[in-house]
C-alpha cells in the first residue's frame, strides 16, 4: 500500500473521545477518598485505583482493597449519560457520532477555522472535560475507525505545526501509531482474532505490511473493508447524532405582572409560537412546562402533561389556564417561559363528516385533561380487577395515567413511541416512558383477570358480591353472637368462607353472609374465624 | 276557548297533567332496563340531557341496581360513565358481574369545592354516556340549575344522589325519584316529572336476591358448625363451589 493513498480525505479529521472511566462516572462517587470497582459477573470492569485492573476477579480485589466499594454496572445508565455527553459535544460540532465502547466520535475538519485550529479546540475539549471531571483518551485521525482504535489505545494527538504557523495531523507521526496499535483492538469477530494470533500477528504495523489480496482470500471481504476504512481507502458513512427537537421561549414584562389574568396574553402568544414551532414540523406536544420569574428567581412552574398528543393551542391554553389559577403569585412576574420537548410525529386524520368513535375518544381525552389539570393526578381513577379470593385483593384502582377509552390511545402512544425513534436517530434505546410500558404490562395482567373472570361468571354458579365496598371492614356489636347493625341482622344467605395466604401463619378465614336490617338494607357481612367477630364489609347498593 | 288561552298552551312548556296526549312516549329516554319503571317515565326511560335526582335516605338499598341495566348499556356503547364521588368504594367484580365494563368507568374524587366543578364539565363533554354525582354537601338551588343547564348541553343521563330530607326542597331536575327499601323490593316513588304525571309508586323487586346462590340461613349457629367440622376434615382454605356442595349435603 503506499502511503500517498492512505489519506485520500484529506480535510475530514475525526477525534475520538473514548470514556474511559463512563462506568464508574454513573455513580456519584464524590471524592476518590473510597476505593470502588464496578463490577460485571463478579469481575471489576472499572475501578478508581490503577492496580484495580479490568478483569480481575471480585475477591482478589478485595484482598488488595479491604474496604473496596463494589457497584453492579449499570449499562442502561452509561448509555444515558453517554448520550448526555454527545449533547454536550454537541456544542463544539455538528458532527456527533456515538460509537461503540463508551466512545464518541467528533468530525472536527470542518471545525479548523472556528476554533483557529484542531490545538485550540483540543484545548478548550480539555478544559471542558477536566470541568466535567471526565476522565477521557483523545485519538485524532483522519478516518472516524482510526479515531476510534487510537482513542481506545489512548494515543497523544499527532500534530504538527507546518511552515503557515497551521497545526495538521502529523502524518508519519499518525502512522508510526497505527503501526504500534495491537492487533485484539481491531472490531473483528473472535476466529478471525485467532487467526491473526496464529500467524504471528500482534499489531497493526504487522498486518498492514501483508498485501491486501492475500488477507481479503483468508478473512474475505468485509474485514478487507474494515481495513481500509481505517486506512481511509474505502468510503465510511457515519450516522450523525441528531439532538432532540426542542422548544424553548420566554417572554420579558418590562413592569412585570401581579395579576393571573393578565399572564393570559403573553402566554397565549408563546402558545401560538409553539404550535407553529409544532405544525412547520408536523409534529405534537405531549407534556408542556412554565416558568414563571421573579426578580431573582424562578417563583413558580407547573407542567402540564396531555392525555393524548396536540398541536391545537386552545386547548393548551385553557388547560394552562386552569393550572395557573392553582399557583400562588408571590411577587411580580417579570419573565415568562415555555418549555417543550418529547415530540410525537402527527398522525394523519381524516376529517369524518358524521360524528363517530373518533370524536368521543376525542372528548374523553379532553375531558380527563381538564380534570386532571384542575384537580390534579391522583383525582381521576379508574379500577380493574385482580385474580384473587380475597375480597381486598380482587380489585385494584390504577391511577390513571394515559388509558381510559379502551384501546385507542394506547395504540397510538406505542405507534408514536415507534415513530419518535425515527424522529431522533437511530441511536435511541429508551423510546417507551417507564409508566407507559408498567400501565400496558398491568394492563394486559388487568384483561387478562377480567377474562378469567368472565368465564367463570358464565359457569352455573356464582356468589354475588355487593356494589359498594367498604374501604375498611367495620366492626359489628353484637348480642348473644348475632351481628348487629344497629339492631340484630336477619342473614339471608351464607356462609361462604373465604381464606387467604392459608400456607402463612396470620392467614385469616372469613365466613361471609349476606344479611338485611331492620331498614332493608342488605349488606355484606362476615365473621373472623380466628376472633369470632362480626364485620360489616359491604353493602348490595 | 279564549284564543290567547289556546296560544299559551300550544307553548311546549306548558303542560297539562290531564292532557293524555303528552304521556304518550316519544322515546327520547335511554330505557332503564325495568318495564315496570318505563312505563311510567316519559319517554319511556332515564331522561337524557336533563337531571335526575334519586333521593334516598341510605345506600344499598338497591339504588346502583336500579341503575346497572344502563350502566351495562353505556360500556357497551363505548361510552365513558364517570362517578364523582361515591360515598363507597365501587366493587369491580360486582360491576363486572352486573355486566358493567370497567373500561369506560372513571372515578373522580377531589375536594368537595371542585366537586360541582367537576361534573359541570363531564356534563358538558360529548363522551359521557352517564354522570353519577354525589354532592359532598346539600347543593344550593343556583347549583342545581347550573348543572341541569350543564346536562341539557349534551345527552347523557345524569343521576344526583341526595339524602332524605332533600325531598322537600324544589328542584330544578327534570326527573325526581325517591328510593326506599321493602323488603327485598325497591320503592320508587316519583316526585317530579317533566312533562308528564307524578305521585305514582312503583315497586320493583330486587334483581341480585334472584340471582344468588348461595344456600338460604336456616338455624346458623348448629349448619356453621356442621359445616366447620366439614371443612376442617378437608382443610379446605378457599373453595366456595365445593363448600357449597357440602352445604347442600348437609341440608
Amino acid at each position: 500500500m503506499s502511503s500517498d493513498k492512505i489519506f485520500s480525505q484529506r480535510d475530514s479529521l475525526w477525534l475520538g473521545l473514548h470514556f474511559t472511566q463512563l462506568a464508574l462516572d454513573v455513580f456519584d462517587t464524590g471524592d476518590n477518598a473510597q476505593p470502588i470497582a464496578v463490577i460485571e459477573q463478579r469481575y471489576v470492569h472499572c475501578a478508581n485505583r490503577d492496580n484495580l485492573e479490568p478483569g480481575l476477579a471480585l475477591a482478589t480485589a478485595h484482598a488488595l482493597y479491604p474496604d473496596l466499594r463494589a457497584l453492579e454496572r449499570q449499562p442502561e445508565r452509561e448509555r444515558e449519560l453517554l448520550h448526555n455527553l454527545a449533547y454536550w459535544a454537541y456544542q463544539f460540532t455538528p458532527g456527533v457520532v456515538i460509537g461503540n465502547n463508551n466512545t464518541l466520535l467528533l468530525e472536527i475538519g470542518s471545525c479548523r477555522r472556528l476554533y483557529r485550529g484542531i490545538k485550540n479546540l483540543l484545548k478548550k475539549l480539555r478544559a471542558a472535560l477536566a470541568q466535567r471531571k471526565q476522565q477521557c483518551a483523545f485519538g485524532l485521525a483522519h478516518t472516524p475507525k482510526a479515531a476510534w482504535l487510537l482513542a481506545q489505545y489512548g494515543c497523544e494527538p499527532a500534530l504538527s505545526i507546518d511552515k503557515l504557523h497551521a497545526d495538521k495531523l502529523d502524518r508519519h507521526l499518525l502512522q508510526r501509531q497505527l503501526a504500534e496499535l495491537p492487533i485484539d483492538l481491531l472490531e473483528a469477530d473472535a476466529d478471525t482474532h485467532l487467526a491473526l494470533k496464529q500467524m504471528g500477528l500482534s499489531t497493526l504495523g504487522a498486518l498492514h505490511d501483508i498485501p491486501l489480496a492475500a488477507l481479503g482470500k483468508r478473512f474475505g471481504d468485509f474485514f478487507i473493508q474494515y481495513l481500509q476504512q481505517v486506512h481511509g481507502e474505502w468510503p465510511d458513512p457515519q450516522l450523525f447524532f441528531t439532538p432532540t427537537p426542542r422548544f424553548q421561549q420566554g417572554l420579558v414584562f418590562i413592569d412585570g405582572i401581579a395579576q393571573r389574568q393578565m399572564l393570559l396574553f403573553p402566554m397565549k402568544r408563546l402558545l401560538h409560537s409553539l404550535c407553529d414551532y409544532l405544525r412547520a414540523r408536523q409534529l405534537h406536544c405531549h407534556t408542556l412546562l412554565w416558568q414563571l420569574f421573579d426578580a431573582h428567581r424562578v417563583q413558580a412552574e407547573f407542567s402540564i402533561e396531555l392525555s393524548r398528543t396536540q398541536n391545537d393551542w386552545h386547548t393548551l391554553l385553557e388547560l394552562s389556564r386552569l393550572k395557573l389559577e392553582q399557583v400562588p403569585l408571590t411577587a411580580l412576574v417579570l419573565s415568562l417561559a415555555l418549555q417543550s420537548e418529547d415530540f410525537f410525529e402527527t398522525l394523519p386524520t381524516s376529517q369524518q363528516l358524521f360524528p363517530d368513535e373518533n370524536d368521543q375518544r376525542e372528548a374523553a381525552c379532553a375531558l380527563i385533561d381538564k380534570l386532571q389539570a384542575r384537580l390534579g393526578n391522583n383525582a381521576l381513577q379508574r379500577i380493574a380487577i385482580q385474580e384473587s379470593y380475597w375480597p381486598e385483593e380482587s380489585w385494584r384502582c390504577c391511577a390513571l395515567d394515559i388509558d381510559i377509552v379502551p384501546a385507542n390511545r394506547r395504540s397510538a402512544l406505542v405507534f408514536a413511541t415507534t415513530r419518535r425513534e425515527s424522529i431522533h436517530g437511530g441511536s435511541e434505546t429508551a423510546s417507551m416512558p417507564p409508566t407507559v410500558a408498567a400501565n400496558t404490562k398491568a394492563d394486559r395482567l388487568a384483561t387478562a383477570a377480567q377474562r378469567n373472570f368472565k368465564k367463570e361468571m358464565q359457569g352455573k354458579s356464582f356468589s354475588p358480591r355487593p356494589l359498594w365496598l367498604l374501604p375498611q371492614p367495620q366492626l359489628l356489636q353484637q348480642r348473644d353472637n348475632h351481628p348487629c347493625w344497629p339492631t340484630p341482622l336477619t342473614l339471608l344467605r351464607g356462609p361462604e368462607r373465604i381464606g387467604n395466604h392459608w400456607w402463612q401463619k396470620n392467614a385469616e378465614e372469613r365466613d361471609y353472609y349476606i344479611a338485611r336490617n331492620q331498614r332493608s338494607v342488605v349488606c355484606w357481612i362476615f365473621r373472623d374465624r380466628n376472633t369470632q367477630q362480626w364485620f360489616l364489609h359491604g353493602l348490595f347498593g | 276557548m279564549n284564543p290567547s288561552l289556546q296560544q299559551l298552551l300550544q307553548r311546549p312548556d306548558v303542560w297539562r297533567s290531564r292532557d293524555r296526549r303528552l304521556l304518550a312516549s316519544d322515546g327520547s329516554g335511554h330505557a332503564t332496563g325495568f318495564s315496570a319503571l318505563d312505563r311510567h317515565l316519559y319517554g319511556s326511560g332515564w331522561p337524557r340531557g336533563a337531571l335526575t335526582e334519586l333521593v334516598l335516605a341510605q345506600s344499598g338499598i338497591g339504588e346502583l341496581e336500579l341503575l346497572t341495566p344502563l350502566l351495562a348499556d353505556i360500556g357497551r356503547q363505548q361510552l365513558l360513565q364517570v362517578w364523582i364521588n361515591p360515598p363507597f368504594i365501587p366493587y369491580a367484580p360486582a360491576l363486572l358481574q352486573n355486566g358493567i365494563a370497567l373500561d369506560s368507568l372513571l372515578i373522580v374524587r377531589s375536594e368537595p369545592r371542585h366537586l360541582l366543578w367537576a361534573c359541570e364539565q363531564a356534563l358538558r363533554s360529548a363522551a359521557c354516556g352517564a354522570v353519577l354525582y354525589w354532592p359532598a354537601a346539600q347543593p344550593s338551588y343556583a347549583e342545581l340549575r347550573k348543572l341541569q343547564v350543564a346536562a341539557g348541553t349534551q345527552r347523557a343521563v345524569v343521576f344526583l344522589f341526595r339524602d332524605g330530607n332533600a325531598a322537600a326542597h324544589t328542584s330544578p331536575a327534570a326527573l325526581r325519584l325517591q328510593l326506599s327499601a321493602q323488603d327485598t323490593q325497591l320503592s320508587i316513588r316519583i316526585l317530579k316529572q317533566r312533562n308528564s304525571n307524578s305521585g305514582q309508586h312503583i315497586l320493583l323487586p330486587r334483581h341480585q336476591m334472584l340471582q344468588m346462590q348461595l344456600p338460604r340461613v336456616e338455624q346458623t349457629p348448629a349448619i356453621t358448625r356442621s359445616i366447620k367440622a366439614n371443612i376442617r376434615k378437608f382443610n379446605l382454605h378457599t373453595a366456595p363451589v365445593l363448600f357449597e356442595q357440602s352445604t347442600a349435603l348437609l341440608q
